[in-house]
This record gives C-alpha cells, structure tokens and sequence, in this order.
C-alpha cells in the first residue's frame, strides 16, 4: 500500500511538470517576448502581418543572393546609395547627388550629411568605403562582385564624398552600384571576425526603417520600426512587422482569410488572386522586373552541346507554358531583355531565338547524331546513352512546378528526358550557387538592363554565374556592356548581348509575368506595390507608406 | 445462445464450421473483399481505361466539372482526374504490397526467433521492436524519404521499415502459443533442426495471424503514402491519390475545383475501409469460437 501511494504521489508530481511543460514553448527568446507577440500579432496597434513562403537564404545583406526574403530584410535594415521609386526610376537615397566622369573612370557619390546609424554614430564616407573593402575586397557579396572587380581605389576627400576610381570605364556602375549594395556601419562590421559568414541576427545596426527584434526559422521574422526613419518625418505607422512563414501560396492565401495575416508578402497564382479579389479583398499589382528562364549548366556534356539547347529551346511551346504556369498573365519572351524593357531591345528581337518548332527541334538533334537506338522513345547519345538531364525547381512555386510539367512533355515530344527536381527554396538556392544541377527553371526577381543586371549573373567570373563554363561570343557582350561609358554605348551593348545569348542559348527566356498580391482592405491600406520581386509590397517606402486599420 | 452451444452433445457427423464459411457469412469482411477486388481490377486494367494521364491536357479543358466526358472532372494542367485516380491504384496497391513485403522479411523472423529461443534474445528483440514502435513515424519517414529521395521503392522502403515491429510482435504472440503445443515438444524431442521447426510447424501455425496484421498494415501503408505525397515527398514519375491532392492544394484550387480534392480522399478511405473490414472477416474466420458449430 505504502509503495502504491509512493507511486501515485511520483505519477501526479510528473503529471504536473508535463502541464507545466506544456505552457513553455521552449524558446527562450519567445518566451520573454515572442509568445505573447505573436498571440497578439492581430490586436496589437500597429502591427502589421504578413505571410511568405520561405527563410532568408540569409540574414547578411552582403551575402544574400535570395530574390524574395533574404533582399526584403536587407532593405528594410540597410540603405543603398540609390533606390528605385515606384515607377522603377532610379532616385537619391543616402546620397544626395551622383556623377560619372567624361571618360566613365571615375564616380563620385556625395552623401546626406543629417544620417546617422540606429545606435546614434553618424553616417559618414567611411562606411561606403569599408562596404566596398568587405563586398569586393574581401569578395563577400555575389551580387555586386562583378561590379566591385572594377574598383582600383576608393577615395573619401571627406565625410560626405566617396569617390570611386574604376580601373576601366563603366557606364552602368552607378546604377548598379547605387541601387544593389546594402551599406553597412564600419564601426560595427571591423569587428565582425568573419564577415562572410556572419548570421547578423542580434542587435542589427542599420539605418533602414526596421530592425530585426526576433525570429524562429520556418516559423516567423518579427521587424520593428526605428524613430525618426530619414523618410518618415511623421513617424511609421506599421511599429511591427510580423513575417509569418507558410508552405505554399494556397495555405497563406487561407491565413488571410482567416485573420492570420493582412497581406501577401509574395505574389498569388492568378486563380488565388481572383479567387480573394471575388471575396472582397484587395489586390495590389505591379509588373516584374525579372522573367522565368531555364538556365543551363554547361558542364553536363549533352547540355555542352549547342545542338541540344537549340532543340530545347525549339521544342518548348512558351505559350503553353505561360497558361499553365500563370494563366496566362504575363508575355512570352523571345529575347532575354525583357518586354518591360522594350525600348531596350533590337528591332529583330522577336527572332533571335530559335521559334517554337518540334520538327525542327528533332531535326537538329538528328543532326547532332542522336537517334533512338533502344526504341524507348528517348533518344541515344553515340554511345547509347539516354538523351537525359535533369531539372532542378522551386518545389512550392505552383507557377514554376506547372510550368516544368509542360516542358517536360514538350522535351518529350522530341526525344529528351528531362528529371524534373523539385527542391525547397533554400535547397534550391544552394544547389545553384554550388552548380549542382544539369538546368534550373527559375524566375530572375529583376534583370534590368540599364543596371547592369546582365553583366552581374552573365559575366563568367562573376560569383552568381550559374552557366558552369564560359561562352565566347556572350562573354564578350558582356565585356563591352562592362565598359560602356555612355548611355549609347551601353545600349549598344545590350544588343550584342542578346543577339550573343540566342546565338550560344546558355538560358530560355519564357515569360514575364505581372505580379498580384492581396490584402485585407480593413487591416491595411495605401498598399502600393513596387516593380519586381525582389521590392513588391515590401519595399521600405511600401511599409512605411502603409495605414493600418482604415 | 452461444453459451449453451458449448454445453451441447456434439454428434460423430457434426464437424466445426469451415474458415470460408465463418468469413463468407461476415458481411462486412466480404464489403471489404469486393472492395479490395474492386481495386485490383482497377489497377489490372487501368490502362485499358486510358493512358497514364502525362504533362498537360488541353488549356480549355483545365479545371473542368465532372461530365460525361470526364467522371471525375479536370485538374489544373486541364488532366482527367478520373484516370489519375485509377492509374493511382495501381500505385497504391504495389506501395501496399512492398509495405508488406518488408514488413514481413523484417517482422517474421524477428518474431520466430524472440518467440523461440529463450528470455534474453526474446527480451533483446522485443527491445528492438519497442523502440522502433515508440518512433514517431510521420516525422521519420518524411527525413527518410528526403534522404533518400522520391520513388514509390524509396517509400515503401521507409513504410515497411517503420512497420514490421507490428509483424513481429504478433508473430512473437503466435510462437509464444505455439511452443507450448505438444507437437513442437515433440519434434524438439526427436532432434529436428530449429529451423525445420520454426519453418515448418511454427510458422504454419502464426501465419494466420500474421495474414490478420498484414491486411492491416496495407491500410496503413497507403496512408503513409499518401501523407508523404501530399507533402511533395512522393514518387513524381506515378500517379498516386495523395499526389493528386497535393497538386490541387498546391494549385490553390483545393475547393474551387472541388473534384480534384473530393474523388481521391473518397478513394483513400474506400480502400482503408475495405482493408480494415477484410482483416475483419479473416480475423473471424479464423478465431475457432465462431467456428464452433
């Protein structure tokens, strides 16, 4: 008896600490916090949620190469020297003017002499230069690598001026430069001992209108808003940012049905968007900057074969793509300038890339020397190998998963085994960077032009050149788009790349779409989105523009 | 009644009542066989329904309503769903009978051998089979399946390993049984090798048994596969029931094309139950209190 009431005393005190235990979410962070922050996510006055699909690649702005979440955060903490307003025109930021010089070696960057960093330092010319020593002296940054290759020297005259002296001209760094790199605070980053690897997840110094207070990996990113933002005089009305991480786009357009989230980080399919816009919520739309393209790794030896991308590029109907991938809500693309570029392509730009033609496709391959030889439908190599490459895609994407479907069959219809490969976002992204993969499909978030976009993700030595080995004829568009020192020139340029990429077809362009997001009208309003992905609705001149609760 | 029975004088000429006797007689285990025959016959002769629906239909045929023309509707890359679901029972039932396989390569012998040979092993084996029991199997089987990639061999794999502890405990139970029957005492006695007695005279015995689990476990393996599909982990190359809901929910068109959801989850459950009521049925066939006269 006596052991008996022993064991029920023992059963009941374990009974208590499991109740107690459930109480506890296990994060030391949240519980202080984050438990009742998210709890009162909805309530709380100033709070805005929104839902997304996936983590940052990372936290470091430098390192970031993330269209969606890893450049959201960058911008909404880190200033550039330029910015895109909401028509896409490039405008002063943290600096007040901009100049290049006649023979396009040297640029000049006067900075706001009235900034300084969240933790009060003042913002001075030091700061740009040390960026620049961190993303290209010590090649941390993928995205401005290629840009930053061109620096000889940086000269800070004074605290206001930042002068850049190119070892060759180039009309498009300013831009480029101006708009892509995220400046950070010296005095904080000398002391960061790996920068390349820094997580830059606590006490975030930047001067951007929100800092990072907390976050869960696949669940949440909670963003506060800074006071006095140089841009809001008045004040932010969104104090919290509450980024809530869902699956897929069909789960997040139900949490903002239900209540969980008042808007849509990331753009909805286009029966999402109908299926909202019918029940009363609003859309907010803007046309991307970036476009869907199949990438090819030239390292896999059928895609080494100018014979096969021309095939695949001939048997993919762009048409049926664009239907199923967004309904049709976008433009096919034959060049790869984008139409939202238009003025910027050839007069023949409609006709360099090889046309839709499934004969034609299979009459190049037969060429080539591929024939079935096994009677199993894919074609042979010489030396009996299947015609076969895989495809590597954003699994929770229904645009691009749709997509893929189709060109699976279309590379079907002429003898190709394409191994499409759904991966998560983060996985995607790494697999990319590593060239793990025979072909990607995959939407650029911006590809502009006059930035220097092409010559980021095209130059062969450039840390986000995804094509595996050089081309020639691509590499010396790129080159001549490098150092262009006027604008004519740089158009110039852009032309002889996109005749360049439709002669060596390292990528197919297929379509650019217009993107929509939806939020609920009672929660917030003033949304404005701006052009491309990589900005949208979370552009900081967006969140901060935002009015909740009308 | 049943009571009584048993105090009844049972004459020369009345023998015990035969196992397909008992089973024909349940109604619900032979719900269960016409469904399961119903499924096999759907899997045999899928393709003379239709090919394999592949790639994309027709733009003007996406997100149609059942009709005529199609039973079941369209989904969003305009494909007959009708045809997705029948080629998805072919896949259901070769994942189920993998599942099984495994489970009873695995399951079997563990439970022949903790159940035959003394306390230790015994208590080792059933160990094993409790800590594989306590796994939690969703969260496993979805890193498993991550790892080692999406195929239905890959699935069924990982199924079938998370499974077989079900096999061997009830093997286990039925060698336990077994070995107090005097024939094994006896053939222990004249020196017949062990493995000629687990082989031939204890298996015999726990196989019913065994049969029992087994078309339980067919259930289960086609709720796990259907699970993983639908979280994406599933084989692309084949049509399965929980793939087709994972390409409605992923399409956002989950209740607006209501067919795409409602025609595999109809089939997902008819094909538990039908496992479910058949084990039933077996299970009464075999229990020898409904085969008393």
């Amino acid at each position: 008896m006596k052991a008996n009431k022993y064991l029920l005393l023992l059963s009941m005190i374990l009974l208590l600490l499991m109740l107690a235990a459930c109480g506890s979410t296990g994060n030391t962070e949240t519980d202080e916090n984050g438990g009742q922050d998210m709890a009162q996510a909805q309530s709380a006055d100033g709070t805005l949620t929104l839902g997304m699909l996936a983590d940052p690649d990372t936290l470091n702005p430098l390192a970031t190469t993330d269209g969606n979440a890893g450049c959201w955060f960058a911008a909404m903490v880190y200033p550039t020297l330029l910015r895109q307003d909401e028509n896409a025109e490039v405008e002063p930021y943290i600096a007040t003017d901009y100049g290049v010089s006649e023979d396009g070696m040297v640029v000049t960057f006067t900075l706001r002499e009235d900034l300084q960093w969240a933790d009060g330092t003042p913002f001075t010319s030091a700061d740009v230069a040390y960026t620049k020593y961190l993303a290209g002296d010590l090649g941390i940054s993928p995205t401005t690598a290629s840009a930053l290759d061109l620096v000889e020297s940086v000269e800070t005259p004074d605290d206001y001026t930042v002068i850049f002296h190119l070892s060759q001209p180039s009309y498009s760094f300013v831009t480029s430069i101006g708009v892509r790199l995220y400046i950070l605070p010296k005095h904080i980053w000398e002391n960061v001992e790996d920068p390349a690897n820094f997580l830059n997840n606590t006490n975030q110094v930047g001067m951007g209108p929100y800092k990072l207070a907390e976050y869960t990996e696949g669940e949440y990113y909670i963003y506060e808003a800074v006071e006095n933002w140089l841009d809001a005089p008045n004040g932010i009305q969104a104090k919290k940012l509450v980024f809530r991480i869902y699956p897929d786009v069909n789960t997040m357009a139900l949490a903002l049905q239900n209540g969980e989230i008042d808007i849509t980080a990331r753009d909805l399919s286009y029966d999402l968007i109908e299926q909202l816009r019918g029940k009363g919520y609003e859309i907010a739309e803007t046309n991307s900057l970036g476009f869907t393209h199949i990438g090819f790794n030239l390292e896999n030896e059928f895609i080494n074969d100018l014979a096969v991308r021309q095939a695949v590029a001939m048997a993919i109907d762009k048409d049926t793509v664009l239907q199923f991938a967004v309904k049709g809500q976008g433009e096919v693309m034959d060049s790869i300038v984008s139409p939202a570029f238009s003025g910027l392509q050839t007069d023949d730009a409609e006709n360099l890339y090889p046309a839709y033609d499934v004969e034609g496709a299979k009459a190049v391959l037969a060429e080539a020397g591929y024939s079935d030889t096994d009677g199993d439908g894919i074609l042979n190599a010489a030396n009996g190998e299947n015609l076969s490459f895989n495809m590597i895609v954003i699994s929770n994407d229904v645009a691009l998963t749709n997509g893929a479907e189709v060109i699976k069959q279309c590379l079907k219809d002429v003898g190709i085994d394409l191994e499409v490969m759904l991966l998560e976002r983060t996985t995607f992204i790494q697999r990319r960077l590593d060239i793990d993969f025979d072909s990607y499909l995959a939407s650029w978030g911006t590809m502009e032009p006059m930035m220097g976009d092409f010559i980021v993700n095209y130059l062969s030595s450039s840390p986000v050149y995804f094509n595996g080995v050089k081309c020639d004829a691509t590499e010396e568009a790129v080159l001549a788009m490098q150092s262009a020192v006027n604008e004519e020139e740089l158009v110039a340029g852009i032309h002889a790349f996109e005749k360049a990429m439709a002669q060596d077809i390292i990528n197919v362009p297929l379509y650019m779409q217009k993107l929509s997001y939806a939020y609920n009208g009672e929660a917030v309003s003033n949304v404005q989105a701006y052009p491309s992905a990589m900005h949208g609705v979370t552009t900081p001149e967006a969140l901060v523009n935002m009015t909740l609760g009308e | 009644m049943k009571n009584e029975n048993r105090f009844m004088i049972i004459s020369q000429n009345d023998k015990p009542k035969g196992f397909f006797y008992v089973f024909f007689h349940h109604k619900l285990g032979v719900c269960g066989l016409c469904g399961i025959l119903l499924f096999i016959l759907m899997a045999i002769f899928a393709p003379m329904l239709g090919d394999m629906p592949q790639g994309y239909g027709d733009f003007s045929s996406v997100q149609l309503a059942p009709s005529a023309e199609h039973f079941f509707g369209t989904d969003a890359m305009g494909l007959d769903v009708f045809l997705q679901v029948v080629w998805g029972a072919r896949t259901s039932i070769r994942m189920g009978l993998m599942v099984v396989l495994y489970s009873i390569l695995i399951g079997v012998p563990v439970g022949l051998i903790a159940g035959f040979f003394g306390k230790k092993t015994g208590e080792f084996l059933m160990g094993v089979t409790d800590l594989f029991l306590t796994l939690p199997m969703l969260p496993l089987m979805i890193m498993m399946a991550a790892i080692l990639g999406p195929s239905i061999e890959n699935v069924a794999l990982v199924v079938g390993v998370l499974s077989w502890p079900r096999i061997a405990r009830v093997t286990r139970a039925a060698t336990l049984e077994a070995m107090g029957m005097q024939y094994i005492e006896a053939a222990k006695c004249l020196g017949i090798p062990t493995g000629v007695i687990l082989g031939k005279h204890v298996f015999p015995y726990a196989s019913s048994f065994i049969l029992v689990e087994t078309t339980m476990l067919m259930a289960t393996a086609i709720l796990a596969e259907s699970g993983i599909s639908f979280l994406g982990l599933g084989d692309p190359t084949v049509w399965s029931w929980g793939k087709i809901l994972q390409g409605a929910q992923q399409n956002g068109i989950f209740f607006q094309a209501w067919w795409c959801s409602l025609f595999p989850s109809i089939f997902i459950l008819l094909f538990v139950v039908s496992f479910n009521f058949f084990s039933l049925g077996i299970r009464e066939g075999l229990n020898p209190r409904s085969r008393e006269i």
